[in-house]
């Protein structure tokens, strides 16, 4: 996803695009940068979990969104 | 504040969230989904039960009075040998070796047995229990102590004599996959008492699970919610249930309101009841992180108990399967189902033979299955827990003669025709034997009782008719006691 694009919501998308095969609604993308946001945050403040998942809590978000994207009903049920 | 109470407050916010997330969210879109739906799925549609896609284990109210509230079903794979544990037969300890009369075969079809098999007696001694003067090898010490609360079908008879058709038919009423188990059908009919754990859970022993696999515990064409779900007594007690390292239980809580959200949408858009549950079960496996690791926790118990159980902390036991099934239905889980493998003494191998590895099976199961029967009357349970412990059919008279040559080890063919169950609790009759076999325990000949009439049996213990707890599925409505085979009654003889 990260390599996708520089902007947060075009990774998210494209990560929704390649698990569901299908475009991310507006109201999915905005559930899921603000995912990204709030656990940005979250690993900021909690830096031995952050580094659990990865190099920078920007990145560790990116993975719990990720997480997410593949748990969603549309990835999984075909 | 100490750090450790603020903590704790975290987490029963936290868990409290949950539910006051989930109520509130149970108003948007939901409801009219689910009327939208209604008339096609068969949540709602008449002669179904009405659930609600977003909470399908609600505790529910049976149709008839029931004495049973919740099952432990005690499955002998494999296929132990009534000849060495309950139905006692002085006529064929007087043919043992004695080449089998032609009558015995004339029309039979045997798994393995070829020509003629010699006879074989029963390999141990029995003798008389209890006031009820049930009749028990000495292969069970311990249950002779508890003989009187039980009741024994030495009737029982099948059609299936190979292990996966006939344990697919004990456990879903046909030989054939695609059928929900009994303890879905329970699950269904009844939801569960504990909304933080699976109401139906299976735990396994004895090496290998059962022969028909795993849609021995499966829903079939009920909803998917209701399968079984298999937990370890050894490790973690659901795979997969922890969250991964680096996730913690509120960044999970987050991104679970996330999926919540993303999926109640999805719902929506596919008006699909399965993505309801799905929901449901994602909330559900986050409460389990709390609950099930505590459900599961052995060492909860005092010394006395372990005692009494034979429990082996660390392993997978019988044993701590036992005392898991008490902990579970103490929680108000409403089926419980137990398997414990390596039943099949044909006498190919020293682990099943009848004089090496049937001992070793018997000690397994001796011990927990009575310490289960005592605790679970002990602390006021048995009454209304119905606890069911069998195989999936018998085994032959005849001593099995595999390629036509002798073995060391002794073992007896697969027989259909007759075997023995026990059941206790749960508005069963105690201390009684019904049903009877012919003078060389060959076939049922008195009160038989096929594997349906024990579903029928079952069902009506848990306060259901079982011609009318029924499920669309391929254009008829579909019920436990199969309706390809009519004629199924319940055994009104071993009710209390």
């Amino acid at each position: 996803m990260a390599a996708h694009s520089p902007d947060l919501a075009e990774q998210l998308a494209f990560g929704v695009l390649l698990a569901t095969q299908q475009a991310a609604s507006p109201e999915m993308r905005s559930e899921l940068v603000s995912l990204h946001d709030a656990s940005t945050a979250d690993y900021q403040n909690e830096p031995g979990e952050s580094i659990k998942l990865a190099e920078t809590p920007q990145a560790a978000a990116l993975v719990l969104v990720a997480n997410t994207i593949l748990n969603l009903d549309s990835a999984l049920t075909r | 504040m100490k750090p450790e109470h603020f903590a704790r407050l975290q987490h029963e916010q936290l868990a409290h969230l949950t539910r006051r997330h989930f109520l509130a969210k149970c108003t948007t879109g939901l409801g009219a989904m689910w009327l939208a739906g209604a008339a096609e799925r068969a949540w709602g549609a008449s002669g179904v039960l009405k659930k609600d896609p977003a909470n399908p284990l609600a505790p529910d109210l049976p149709l008839l009075a029931g004495k049973a509230k919740r099952v432990i079903y005690l499955h002998m794979a494999g296929a132990p040998s009534q000849h060495e544990l309950f139905d006692y037969k002085p006529d064929l300890l007087k043919l043992n070796g004695k080449d089998c009369p032609k009558e015995f075969l004339e029309g039979k079809q045997f798994a393995f047995i070829q020509g003629v098999p010699k006879m074989l007696g029963p390999q141990f001694g029995f003798k008389q229990y209890g006031q009820s003067g049930a009749w028990l090898s000495d292969r069970l010490p311990h249950f002779s102590s508890v003989v009187d609360d039980v009741c024994f079908i030495k009737s029982m008879h099948t059609d299936q004599f190979n292990h996966g058709p006939a344990q697919l038919l004990v456990h879903t009423g046909t030989q054939n996959l695609g059928s929900p188990s009994i303890g879905s059908w329970a699950t269904y009919g009844l939801g569960s008492e504990n909304q933080n754990l699976p109401g139906f859970i299976v735990l396994t022993s004895g090496g290998r699970n059962p022969d028909a696999g795993k849609s021995v515990w499966g829903s079939g064409y009920l909803p998917s919610v209701y399968q079984g779900v298999q937990c370890r007594s050894e490790g973690e007690p659901v795979l997969y249930l922890d969250d991964p390292e680096g996730i913690t239980r509120g960044i999970r809580r987050r991104s679970l309101d996330t999926l919540d959200r993303l999926n109640q949408k999805i719902a929506g858009e596919t008006g699909d009841a399965e993505t309801v549950t799905r929901i449901a079960q994602y909330e559900m496996a986050y409460r389990m992180q709390m609950h099930a690791t505590d459900a599961f926790e052995l060492k909860q118990e005092n010394e006395a108990t372990h005692q009494l159980y034979g429990t082996e902390p660390g392993k997978e036991s019988f044993a701590n399967n036992c005392l898991l099934a008490r902990r579970l239905a103490e929680r108000g889980v409403r089926y419980i189902q137990l398997f414990h493998w390596g039943w099949d003494s044909h006498g190919s191998a020293a682990s099943e033979a009848l004089n090496k590895g049937f001992s070793d099976r018997c000690r397994e199961v001796d011990r927990p299955m009575t310490a289960l029967l005592k605790d679970l009357k002990q602390r006021g349970l048995l009454e209304d827990t119905l606890v069911v412990w069998g195989g999936e059919f018998g085994r032959t008279p005849m001593q099995e003669n595999r390629g036509g040559v002798d073995s060391p080890f002794v073992g007896r063919d697969h027989n259909p025709g007759a075997f023995t169950i026990w059941m206790a609790g749960g508005g069963v009759k105690p201390g009684i034997s019904y049903g009877e076999t012919d003078p060389i325990g060959y076939e049922a000949i008195t009160n038989k009782v096929s594997v349906h009439d024990l579903h029928a049996t079952m069902l009506q213990l848990m306060g259901f008719d079982h011609e009318k707890l029924t499920y669309p599925s391929q254009g008829a409505f579909q019920r436990l006691t199969n309706i390809t085979k009519p004629g199924s009654k319940v055994v009104t003889g071993v009710l209390a």
